[in-house]
């Protein structure tokens, strides 16, 4: 759980990275690393080395056809990384209505006494 | 590595009141304790159970950043930065997991 987490953390933090694991989401057929350097910036072995980090980071999958390998995007991992942030999203709210309340209340305890 | 989490706010106090706010951490937790020496250890607990802590920084009235783990969550960095604003202060706090590198040179797993 820790582990598929900081992975998908750190796939998804380089913004190339981000753009494929996207793309590859809107394609129910899956891309093979020459159809996703048609139109992006970077050379096609610079996307395959994005294709094999998101792999490792159980974002995508592969599977080999004839002389290309077609990836597709798996969502179990990112739907984990997504619990994760909600959990700490909700974490945070509370912590910051308890320093508020705590400020509040000192403050107006410090107002009384004056 | 980018932010993953990210809270603003103002406190109606100046950043010293603040920062004593900050370091008394029943706001993070239920109980705790947060040291002042980068490099000491403390815990917060909280519905999730015990974070175990390093402190990382400390900058008085400015800047606390902490790691924490619990025993089946991935450690985490924590930054919380004071800003004075007038007579009020901006509180902005962070939290990034760490890598899977920084995790093995942790100790935390």
């Amino acid at each position: 759980m820790s582990d598929t987490v900081s992975h998908v953390f750190a796939a998804l933090s380089d913004p190339t990275r981000r753009g494929l694991y996207e793309q590859l989401l809107e394609s129910p057929n899956g891309y093979t690393a020459t159809e996703l350097a048609l139109n992006a910036s970077v050379s096609r072995q610079a996307i395959v080395k994005h294709l094999q980090v998101l792999s490792l980071a159980m974002l995508a999958t592969s599977h080999r056809e004839g002389r290309e390998v077609r990836f597709f995007a798996t969502s179990k991992a990112a739907a984990t990384a997504s619990t994760w942030l909600a959990d700490r999203a909700v974490a945070w709210d509370r912590r910051v209505a308890a320093l508020e309340r705590g400020v509040r209340l000192s403050t107006s305890r410090r107002g009384a006494r004056r | 590595m980018t932010d993953i989490i990210h809270r603003e706010l103002e406190l109606s106090c100046s950043p010293s009141e603040a920062w004593e706010h900050v370091l008394n951490p029943t706001w993070l937790g239920d109980d705790g304790e947060l040291p002042m020496t980068p490099g000491a250890e403390g815990w917060v607990r909280d519905e999730d159970g015990v974070h175990y802590l390093i402190v990382e920084e400390v900058d008085e009235n400015e800047r606390y950043v902490y790691r924490w783990a619990t025993f089946d969550d991935a450690p985490s960095r924590v930054e919380i930065e004071l800003l004075p604003m007038g007579d009020r202060t901006r509180i902005s706090i962070s939290e990034s997991p760490l890598d899977v590198r920084a995790q093995a040179s942790l100790g935390f797993q």
